[in-house]
């Protein structure tokens, strides 16, 4: 069954010793995302959303339980084989929008891109149809400094976006942005949803986003208390 | 690719990297520099005792003892059949010594009277002079600039000299300096008189003897009579290497110095660099990066502020080892004041081996000092990474 979802998560716990106490950010979590999914964590700050999404995009380890991603059991990888996954199946993206501030839009996008030790023609167009997506093909010899903060979430997004993986995790993508601009990203990712079959995760509490949000799973105190389509 | 990303990081970086660059330029133009001038000063020494003092080895009569002139009386020998053949081919040369007084102006001097042929070609100094006529009654003598100082001497004064001959009586004739040499081997110099060969041998009563033979040919597999003991170049030269050698560890806690605040500068950068970018690390394993790779990144990066420094060593440090290579460092005091065979300029020397090495040596210290800090890296995770934190 795990193999025709994207990502299964079954009994999943992550406990934190805190002052000789076990702290349970996450407790027994089953969860599977299907392909193309449009789908949002939503809690308030300290339920656990992000320790789910970075165990989902193994940046990080459960304590129990097993993450499959693919079909293959990602809470067994090395850290090798973990940057492995990353590099090829998963896109990030940051509240904070993470890009390099030395580097030019272009060369943001080509990083994940020379990873997977593509061949310049290749970069160029996967890079091209990426900044298309996000609108901002004018701005590729742009710097993440002279760009405004909507704009620097859409190059984010255009960076994880660039080698097309099977699943995109934002973590709080809107957090630092205006209305505005939220919607614009929004819809951004919406389109790229529809158009490249990907999956979106997000980790979110911001009522902007659960407005786009094509399932529902509430997380409070580590616990799933509500998963819903909408 | 670790190259690229190091290359861009290491250029935004803007002050702290030519501060760093400067630091490690310094560092190798300072080491450079201080060690062909070492190299220069071996290769002076050298160059100036074997052209003037040393030739190409010697034969040293058993009881010679430069040191000790008071053994002279019992240092000289007659000459073995092969060695006359020799100094009669012009393939050596006998010095006669004989230690003595000089008497000039009624002031007292101990002086080793030494004789030399006067027509030898071996030694770079003027001894032809000593073919001069001197007054009747005298015997041609000559002396180096600083012993004529000292005594106060110069040329055509004629002192007396008092010597005791080999047969135990002692003995006295005057002297006329007919030519004062510039020589640059303080041995050669300072408390020596020099006379013809026949003349010492005469007033000495010891006809064909020789306390020392100079050699045009090494002497190493030059067979040895008895009563004589063979003295190599690397023999002779001993002293004038643990000169430099003492230098050159004088020199050495100098480098280490240099080197060592330069690898302080490079470690701090390297760990402010890892702290404050530890986002950005996160970022990089996020995009799916290994550990090892990111590691090597700033690896790099702390290896191309070598690179970088070398390049501007190469483009300020060159046009001064040229200059010191060519014109040379005047020394502000004579070297034969400290005893050394120096001229007045000392001239560097920079072989491709010397500055090969030391860039080799620079470049894998950076490489250690800024993998150090780096290997931290390898053990962070990435979600911590991201938050920006470390544990």
């Amino acid at each position: 069954m795990e193999s025709e979802q994207v990502i299964t998560v079954n009994h999943l716990d992550k406990i934190y010793p805190v002052a000789n106490q076990d702290f349970f950010a996450l407790k027994q979590i089953d969860l599977a995302f299907a392909a193309g999914e449009f789908a949002g964590i939503v809690g308030p700050s300290g339920s656990g959303k992000t320790t789910l999404l970075n165990i989902m995009g193994s940046l990080d380890k459960p304590t129990r339980g097993t993450v499959f991603f693919m079909g293959a059991d990602i809470t067994r990888f090395s850290a090798r084989e973990s940057a492995l996954l990353r590099s090829r199946s998963i896109g990030f993206i940051f509240q904070t929008y993470n890009l390099l501030p030395v580097y030019t839009v272009y060369e943001n996008l080509e990083l994940p891109l020379i990873l997977l030790g593509m061949s310049a023609a290749d970069k160029r167009r996967l890079i091209m149809e990426s900044l298309a997506w996000v609108g901002l093909a004018d701005k590729v010899n742009s710097k993440p400094g002279q760009l405004s903060g909507g704009q620097c979430q859409r190059v984010a997004i255009a960076r994880a976006m660039v080698k097309k993986p099977a699943v995109v995790l934002a973590d709080e993508p809107t957090a630092n942005l205006d209305s505005e601009n939220s919607h614009i990203i929004l819809q951004t990712m919406e389109k790229i949803n529809r158009e490249s079959g990907s999956t979106f995760i997000f980790s979110t509490h911001d009522d902007k986003v659960i407005g786009y949000l094509k399932r529902k799973i509430t997380l409070v105190d580590g616990s799933i208390q509500q998963d819903e389509t909408l | 690719m670790i190259f690229k990303i190091a290359f861009k990081n290491v250029l935004s970086a803007g002050i702290r990297t030519w501060l760093n660059t400067i630091i490690i330029s310094i560092t190798l133009t300072a080491i450079i520099l201080i060690q062909g001038m070492n190299n220069g000063l071996l290769k002076e020494l050298m160059t100036n005792r074997i052209n003037e003092e040393l030739g190409n080895g010697q034969f040293w009569h058993m009881n010679y003892d430069p040191f000790d002139p008071l053994t002279l009386e019992k240092s000289h020998g007659e000459l073995s059949p092969a060695m006359a053949a020799a100094v009669q081919k012009r393939e050596a040369i006998p010095i006669l010594m004989v230690a003595g007084s000089a008497y000039p102006q009624g002031r007292i001097f101990p002086a080793v009277l030494k004789g030399i042929p006067v027509d030898q070609q071996i030694l770079q100094l003027p001894f032809e002079q000593l073919q001069a006529g001197s007054p009747p009654g005298t015997i041609p003598a000559m002396i180096g600039k600083n012993m004529a100082r000292r005594t106060e001497l110069s040329r055509g004064d004629i002192i007396t000299v008092r010597w005791r001959n080999s047969q135990g009586a002692f003995n006295a004739t005057d002297l006329a300096i007919v030519h004062v040499f510039n020589g640059r081997v303080p041995s050669m110099d300072q408390g020596q008189i020099w006379l013809p060969l026949k003349n010492l041998q005469a007033m000495n009563l010891s006809p064909n003897h020789a306390t020392i033979i100079i050699s045009a040919r090494p002497v190493d597999d030059q067979a040895v009579a008895p009563e004589w003991i063979r003295k190599t170049l690397d023999d002779l030269l001993a002293d004038t290497y643990q000169l430099v050698q003492n230098k050159s560890v004088g020199a050495g806690i100098f480098y280490l110095i240099l080197i060592f605040l330069a690898m302080i500068a490079i470690f701090d950068t390297q760990a402010l660099s890892i702290f404050k970018r530890r986002r950005e690390i996160g970022t990089l394993m996020a995009l799916g990066m290994t550990n090892r790779a990111i590691v090597w990144t700033f690896t790099m990066e702390g290896l191309l502020h070598g690179v970088f420094a070398t390049v501007l060593t190469a483009v300020t440090g060159g046009p001064l080892f040229w200059y010191f290579q060519t014109r040379g460092y005047a020394i502000p005091v004579s070297g034969e004041e400290y005893g050394m065979a120096i001229s007045e300029h000392l001239y560097a020397d920079f072989s491709p081996a010397l500055i090969l090495g030391t860039l080799v040596i620079v470049m894998l210290l950076i490489t250690v000092v800024s993998y150090l800090p780096a290997r931290k890296i390898t053990h962070l995770q990435p979600f911590v990474a991201l938050r920006g934190k470390w544990s």
